[in-house]
């Protein structure tokens, strides 16, 4: 910059000195800004990696305290189903009355976490989305591919299945099929 | 920007990730489980099933469901004639020596079903 002066009044003077000195005074210059930017971008890019690396982890550790503290709460709600069947269980003549009593509160608690039984009847058509076939068997009073028998009813954590409906499926008679 | 995934490609259950940075990380699939079933089924109404799902209704629909695909990947028909014998559905030789399988009147390769998540039915790859 300071020889910009110079190499006007150069210019002025005479058209050679300018393309001779021109891009000399101008370049250094131009080189000099350019070296700072890159210097600052480069600076710039390692502070962001630095911080990616940080967000990465914390969320990684976010992630991991929310799963546990998801398990805690719903371990918390459990722990009166454990009190309630040992009580049942210490009181012998009311124990079919305890077990209904303890039954409804592991439902209740279930449902509070939005974990829903699948319950499917016998005559359904069978749905690999909700059921899992266990067997098939043939019948002549049932459709082929509907629902036979309910081995274990499934449940349901909000949209997601948490465990398929086990059943038996029906199937066309030997020899028609 | 585009991004890097490795799948693992398993005989009885695959398993994709991305990179992350400098790390892979594992992408979970519609059922939210890291691991998905090594299964392709064709179903009777003609739609194709992948994964825990096909895997369920495998014992419905022995001859559509196809598991175990791996095993049959790059062997000739000769070579694997005991593995075949073990599996329900059907096996045949292609012209150049290959194993194929005969779907619901489809003949299938072994590399064509382990792409099948792409001829999934939106409706079953959303379940």
């Amino acid at each position: 910059m300071t020889k910009d002066p110079e190499s006007k009044a150069a210019a002025q003077e005479n058209i050679v000195p300018e393309e001779a000195d021109t891009p000399e005074a101008e370049v250094p210059a131009e080189a000099e800004t350019l070296r700072a930017e890159a210097m600052a971008h480069r600076e710039r890019s390692l502070r962001l990696a630095a911080e990616m690396e940080n967000v990465r982890r914390r969320a990684a550790r976010e992630l991991e305290s929310a799963h546990r503290f998801a398990l805690e709460r719903f371990a918390g709600e459990l722990l009166p189903v454990v009190d309630s069947l040992e009580l049942a269980l210490g009181a012998a003549e009311t124990v079919p009355e305890g077990l209904e009593m303890t039954l409804k509160l592991l439902r209740d608690v279930l449902v509070r976490h939005h974990i829903e039984a699948v319950t499917p009847v016998e005559g359904d058509a069978f749905d690999p989305g909700l059921h899992e076939a266990m067997a098939t068997q043939p019948s002549a009073e049932m459709a082929p591919d509907c629902i036979l028998q309910v081995v274990q009813k499934g449940y349901r954590i909000h949209d997601r299945l948490l465990r398929p409906a086990r059943v038996i499926v029906a199937r066309a008679l030997d020899g028609s099929a | 920007m585009a991004k890097i995934i490795g799948i693992d490609l398993g005989t009885t259950n695959s398993c994709v990730a991305v990179m992350e940075g400098k790390e892979a990380k594992v992408i979970v699939n519609e059922e939210g489980d890291r691991l998905t079933a090594s299964v392709v089924a064709w179903d009777d109404q003609g739609e194709v099933l992948v994964g825990t799902i096909a895997k369920r209704q495998g014992i419905t629909n022995p001859e559509g469901t196809i598991y175990s695909a791996k095993r049959f990947m790059g062997r000739r028909f000769e070579e694997a004639e005991t593995e075949m014998k073990r599996v329900p559905y059907e096996c045949f030789r292609r012209d150049n020596g290959d194993i194929g399988f005969k779907v619901r009147g489809k003949d299938v390769s072994p590399p064509e079903v382990s792409m099948a998540r792409h001829w999934a039915s939106p409706v079953n790859t959303s379940a």
